[in-house]
């Protein structure tokens, strides 16, 4: 067998891309990431919020965009795609093809002096058409990484050989019109396809008139609403009008078998009424109207936010599906037809604006690159996985994660993404560290003894700074302020060699603090603090000014001013630097092992995932059996019996050497943080260990109370399953009733696996006896993604759907249900019923209580545990090193809950896969003298960093037991919420201490360098 | 010569001979010669027949299309059922030999046989496709003065996706054919609605039916036309004698001709009004009459 290389390629940098990167970087494997485009951050980067928090999608996405850029082991391979692929599962060959960008990455600052000059203009992607760019540009204001790029198709000087402007601008000399496209061999162990999806076009369905320029997509309005769109986040009517009225039309390429995409897009519900409610809080006169089949609120917290939007909002939502956009021929007035439900009238009604729900579609490069890789694809131009093995392919070592698989929504494939990280790991895991460079530094030179002696570097950014700026006048005063030894100008701070000029200074000038005023810490002050390490100085001895956000940018129209303000931050961040101390990370021994709460399918598919990457894991389960909720339902989706993924995963984890399985057994006591947890069992075992999942899962509620429960022939799905594998179903006449016990008050929540689960046995009865009538009574058939084939098959082999509303519940009675038809016209029906069968929601089991009390970590008002960050951490707490998968985040499909015990043991195998545990320099850390252990540190930490341990205090007078806070410095981040809430002072935030703070507040107040002194 | 079998339907014989006869004058003008299809029988209708039962609707409409194969010529039609029907079960019988089979066991008890050798035509497709604009321009003598509004009609155009009749939303061919004639074709709102005539919605819910009839009316009377020009004998008779059916039941009086191609070409060669059976429309509108007698400067 060939040797195994401990890197890994991952096709496409959307948000599946990043953190499949992330995860495998942050375990010691080396990442290529390879990006068609020229910046990471795929569709997520053009979203404007997202559901159902409104969370700002660029800004929980920019970190870690940036997070990219800085990880040593990962390379990024921009503007490049897959030419082929060859070898074998752990060491495969990718050719991959670096489009010429004709500019050198390493040269271009993105200053953007080029942009002004170039005479090009070309529509702009990123805006969806909607507004311009020129033909060298930054494709977004965050992109990574931030280099310029010239588009070859629409440079002037490359297609006629004139202009040349951006050559002639550029100071830094970055410009390469000779550059070539040329191929690169990258060897890896494995391959990670996530290039994501591409958004269906509209055109060909004419009846929707996507030419009018009021109709849009919604991916155009998510820019319309945006910021950073073309009208800055105004919504605008082409005729430059705010619009009174806006429809959205659903299912606009999805669920429509005419043009071969039969299927759900997943998403498009959610962010329609995303779409909507935002819109209404731009303009609080906006009407809103989402036309739509089913509402399709599946996920966590999904059904909530649409009943805000609905009854709160006042968005509103329309059962029906417009064949098409009317116009009127003179007016041009948009205009949608439509069936008002429940009656027999037709309706139509005016809108300034029609907004097309447009589903996910997969990319043409998506579709090339899966033939590169020789991976199967479903009918519908997917990556085929199975329902046990989702991020699977059918080549060994290629694993395929997010969109490329189906369409799904950002969790589920942040989800996928580390799930996929996690199998590539597995197969590499003897290989992690091999194939990532430490850097070396200098030995640090001890400056705590010495009088500051500080540099200052002020940049123009080309121009950016020195055109609204008078730097010479701003390096002039800052020589005069106290204990600067040496001040200069500089074009760019940030180019390769400049770095090496600062470094030169800080030698030459004897220099133990510098300042660089240019830009963002955000994105530069890791590769100044990086140089200063360079030049053998404490990365925390650095400070940097941003005088271009703040200074230039801002004051553009009064340069003099922006000068003064310029010198006047400069001299708080001297001020502050003088101040600063040294700091040091620690390096912590911790322990190794893993832990797994709940044996379900969820549970042992995590503790798999980690024994196989060589962890001890322990694996403990409630019950007597492992096997979990699955136990009780006998089929899967894809016609298998449930015993056939079960059975051998139950015996793999048995036989697995690493894996330690405890049933009949709870976790009673755990104390410690990450690295160093030790449980006690009900056993009486004690066990330690340095990461724990929380696989808990869920039970099918039972529906006391709802639609007859209890009485002869009414039972739930589960007892269903089990009655059809052992053929004793004796019913002529089904009824199914969705939502028994859920979408109602005491659950507000959608349970999201009970439609797929119920069309599921709809075609189980119907093709077990096709004589059977079946009729399933529903609210909203949530069959999303591909699982709406089985609810295309069910109506096909003739099951009957009828609509009830939850103010119009169906009566069970004895042998009939009577229900009024929503879709008919309100028509009572009264069915004979043999079976009434009821889809209850799946439900938090009892004690999670106290597995949450345990760990310290959240559950949400319906006893699920809650993540700690909906869209992007969806396993992850904020406590550090305790996970969370499967059920006990929201009811979920089997694939998915696999998806997310891999997802859950990545993120898991991130930290045990570190040798040692590396504290930030940046913490706070306790004065024990001065701490009265009240605790209050305790409270407000996010992370659970502080505890109170008891010590005994000895003084001359008297000895006694007390309590002091004790902050875990593998766990602190920093971030100085409890050195505020001390009330005694006791707790001290490194990096930012009241005297430095102080410092800086001094300096803005005082011209004249003074400083108060402060306690 | 060309010749093709003329496939008359049902109203067209027995309410509107006009179009019939239109039909058959302008067509021998054109060099196309149309031959009797004995023994048809109604299409039959594809709203109602094909909705209930496949089997029998495809053996009642491939009955007639087997009469036009044993003569060796193609079938026209100048209706939209007609041709929604006949069109759909001559596509599926070629297609689908099971079906077909099971077709022909019925066929073979009145002793025919569906083989598939001939094309079903309407009209409109016929003389856009096969005698092209150019000709038909150069058959008008007397250009038709005339503002219209194109009523597409649903079965002609739909569905698109075996039509083939180019866009969905804006089909053009009709409007050209009309313009070949002189006549404006104009845009008005909703243009390729449905009459409200066809799928039963006449027999079964009147009412509806002349609801959609009347927006129909009025959008095109908004849009100043002089008459409105089908392709169909079921949308001509919707819109004409609905007219008088929306005048007792809504009060609403529109007074608008109702043309079928046929006719309006006919006037371009020089036919009167009566001879094209214009007048023996149910709406009387002697203004119109009187116009269109002027074609030609009243020859």
């Amino acid at each position: 067998m060939a040797e195994l290389v401990g890197a890994v390629a991952i096709a496409g940098g959307g948000i599946a891309g990043i953190q499949s990167s992330l995860d495998l970087a942050d375990s010691g494997l080396k990442v290529y990431l390879i990006e068609s485009s020229p910046s990471i951050g795929g569709v997520m980067a053009q979203l404007d919020k997202t559901f159902p928090t409104l969370d700002c999608s660029m800004c929980t996405l920019s970190p870690k965009l940036a997070e990219v850029a800085r990880h040593p082991n990962i390379e990024l391979l921009p503007y490049s795609e897959i030419k082929s692929i060859s070898g074998a599962a752990g060491n495969f060959d990718v050719t991959v093809t670096r489009k010429a960008t004709y500019v050198d990455p390493d040269k271009c600052t993105a200053c953007e002096l080029c942009l002004a000059k170039c005479p090009s203009k070309v529509l702009d992607e990123y805006n969806e058409g909607t507004s311009k760019r020129k033909a060298i540009y930054l494709p977004f204001p965050q992109a990574v990484p931030r280099v310029m790029v010239i588009d070859a198709e629409h440079c002037i000087y490359l297609t006629k050989g004139k202009c040349g402007n951006c050559k002639k601008v550029c100071e830094n000399d970055a410009i390469d019109y000779e550059m070539k496209d040329r191929d690169e061999v990258i060897k890896v162990g494995s391959v990670i396809l996530s290039t994501g999806f591409k958004p269906y076009d509209p055109t060909p369905l004419e009846q929707y008139h996507y030419e009018h320029p009021d109709v849009v997509t919604s991916i155009e309005f998510e820019r319309l609403l945006s910021a950073s769109g073309p009208s800055e986040g105004h919504v605008q009517l082409a005729d430059g009008t705010t619009p009174k009225k806006i429809a959205w039309l659903q299912c606009i390429g999805s669920r429509n078998p005419e043009i071969g995409r039969p299927n759900c897009s997943a998403v498009c519900c959610m962010y329609a009424t995303k779409e909507a409610m935002v819109a209404m809080e731009h303009d609080n006169e906006l009407e809103t109207a989402i036309f739509n089949i089913d509402v399709r609120a599946f996920g966590k917290g999904f059904e909530q936010f649409y009943q805000r939007a609905k009854n709160e909002k006042e968005v509103r939502f329309i059962r029906s599906r417009p064949s098409g956009v009317d116009i009127d021929p003179v007016t041009n007035q948009l205009s949608l037809r439509y069936e008002v439900e429940g009656s027999t009238e037709t309706a139509c009604e005016e809108f300034d604006m029609i907004v097309l729900s447009i589903g996910l579609t997969p990319s043409d490069s998506s579709k090339k690159l899966a033939e590169i890789a020789g991976v199967e694809m479903d009918e519908y131009g997917n990556v085929a996985t199975a329902i046990d093995a989702p991020m699977t392919t059918s080549v060994p070592g290629i694993f395929a994660c997010g969109t490329i698989v189906a369409p799904k929504d950002i969790p589920d494939t942040v989800a996928d993404a580390s799930g996929a990280a996690s199998k590539a790991h597995s197969i590499l895991a003897s290989e992690r560290g091999t194939l990532v460079t430490e850097r070396t530094y200098p030995p640090e030179k001890d400056v705590t003894a010495e009088e500051p002696r500080i540099g200052v570097v002020v940049c123009d950014c080309g121009i950016n700074i020195a055109s609204v700026v008078d730097v010479p006048a701003v390096v002039e005063y800052v020589k005069t302020l106290p204990h600067v030894v040496h001040a200069y100008e500089q074009t760019y701070a940030c180019s390769t060699d400049s770095l090496d000029i600062i470094k030169e200074k800080i030698e030459e000038h004897d220099l133990n603090r510098v300042v660089v005023a240019s830009c963002t810490p955000r994105t530069h002050e890791p590769l100044f603090q990086d140089t200063c390490r360079g030049a053998g100085l404490n990365p925390y001895l650095f400070e940097l000014a941003n005088i271009r956000e703040h200074c230039a940018w801002v004051h553009q129209k009064e340069p003099e001013k922006a000068t003064e303000k310029a010198k006047e931050v400069i001299r708080m961040s001297v001020a502050r630097v003088a101040l600063l101390d040294p700091l040091y990370t620690q390096k912590l021994d911790f322990n190794h092992a893993g832990l797994v709460i709940g044996g379900g399918v969820t549970g042992m598919t995590a503790a798999l995932d980690i024994a196989e990457k060589g962890f001890t894991t322990y694996l403990i389960e409630r019950e007597h059996e492992l096997g979990g909720l699955l136990r009780t339902f006998t089929r899967l989706q894809d016609g298998r019996t449930t015993s056939e993924i079960l059975d051998p995963m139950i015996a793999a984890v048995k036989s697995n050497p690493n894996i330690t399985v405890h049933t009949g057994t709870t976790l009673d006591e755990v104390e410690g943080a990450m690295g160093s947890f030790k449980g006690k069992l009900s056993n009486g075992e004690e066990i330690e260990f340095g990461s724990a999942i929380i696989a808990t899962g869920a039970n099918e509620f039972v529906p006391e109370g709802y639609f007859g429960y209890g009485s002869e022939n009414v039972i739930t799905q589960s007892t269903l399953e089990v009655k059809l594998e052992e053929g004793t179903v004796d019913a002529k006449n089904v009824v199914m009733i969705q939502c028994a016990g859920g979408r109602n008050d005491e659950r507000p929540y959608c349970s999201r696996v009970c439609c797929t689960t119920a069309v599921k046995n709809a075609i189980r009865l119907k093709e077990d006896d096709p004589e059977r009538n079946i009729y399933v009574l529903y609210r909203d058939i949530r069959t999303y993604g591909v699982w709406e084939e089985l609810y295309t098959r069910a109506r096909e082999l003739g099951v009957l759907f009828m609509r009830y509303t939850e103010d119009d519940e169906p009566i069970v009675g004895n042998g009939t249900v009577t229900i009024t038809d929503k879709l008919l016209n309100d028509t009572k029906f009264e069915i004979a019923t043999d079976l009434t069968v009821l889809s209850a929601p799946l439900v938090a089991p009892d004690g999670v209580e106290d597995t949450a009390t345990l760990f310290k970590v959240p559950i949400d008002s319906n006893k699920f545990f809650l993540e700690a960050h909906i869209k992007l951490r969806p396993v992850d707490f904020a406590t550090d090193g305790v996970f969370l998968a499967g059920c006990a985040q929201a009811p979920k499909l089997v694939d998915e809950s696999i998806s997310q015990a891999s997802a859950a043991a990545s993120r898991a195998c991130t930290i045990l896969a570190k040798d040692q545990l590396e504290t930030s320099g940046v913490m706070a850390v306790v004065d024990e003298d001065v701490c009265i252990g009240c605790g209050r540190c305790t409270e407000v930490c996010a992370y659970s960093a502080p505890t109170l341990k008891e010590v005994e205090v000895v003084t001359e007078e008297i000895t006694y037991v007390t309590r002091k806070s004790e902050i875990n410095p593998a766990i602190c981040k920093g971030c100085g919420s409890c050195a505020a809430e001390c009330p005694t002072g006791a707790i001290t935030s490194r990096h930012f201490t009241t005297k430095q703070i102080s410092a800086v507040i001094d300096a803005f107040a005082y011209a004249d360098g003074r400083i108060e002194e402060v306690a | 010569m060309s010749e093709l079998s003329f496939f008359l339907g049902c109203i067209a014989p027995n309410r509107y001979p006009g179009i019939e006869k239109a039909t058959k004058i302008v067509m021998e003008d054109l060099g196309v010669h149309l031959r009797e299809l004995k023994g048809a029988s109604c299409c039959p209708a594809p709203g109602v027949f094909r909705s209930f039962d496949k089997l029998t609707w495809l053996a009642l409409a491939s009955r007639n299309v087997v009469l036009s194969e044993e003569m060796g010529v193609d079938l026209l039609t100048v209706c939209n059922g007609c041709f929604g029907s006949l069109v759909d079960a001559n596509n599926v019988l070629k297609e689908d030999l099971e079906l077909r089979k099971e077709v022909n066991k019925v066929l073979a008890e009145v002793g025919r046989e569906f083989k598939g050798t001939i094309r079903v035509r309407h009209i409109m497709e016929y003389l856009y496709d096969d005698v092209g604009v150019e000709k038909v321009k150069e058959s008008i003598k007397y250009p038709v003065d005339l503002k219209v509004a194109v009523h597409y009609g649903c079965h002609l155009i739909k569905p698109s996706k075996e039509r083939h009749l180019g866009s969905i939303e804006n089909p053009t061919f009709f409007d050209e054919l009309v313009e070949a004639t002189g006549a404006e074709s104009v845009m008005y709102k909703d243009k390729n609605a449905c009459c409200g005539a066809g799928g039963g919605v006449r027999t079964s819910a009147l009412e509806t039916a002349l609801k959609l009839a009347r927006a129909k009316l009025e959008n095109a009377k908004a849009a100043g036309v002089d008459c409105i020009v089908d392709a169909c004998p079921f949308c001509h008779l919707q819109m004409d004698v609905g007219q008088t059916e929306i005048a007792k039941k809504f009060g609403d009086v529109f007074n608008m001709p109702i043309v079928h191609y046929s006719q309006l070409l006919g006037l371009g060669m020089g036919y009167t009004p009566q001879e094209l059976g214009i007048d023996m429309n149910y709406v009387k509108n002697d203004d119109f009459i009187a116009k269109i007698e002027k074609i030609g400067g009243g020859k």
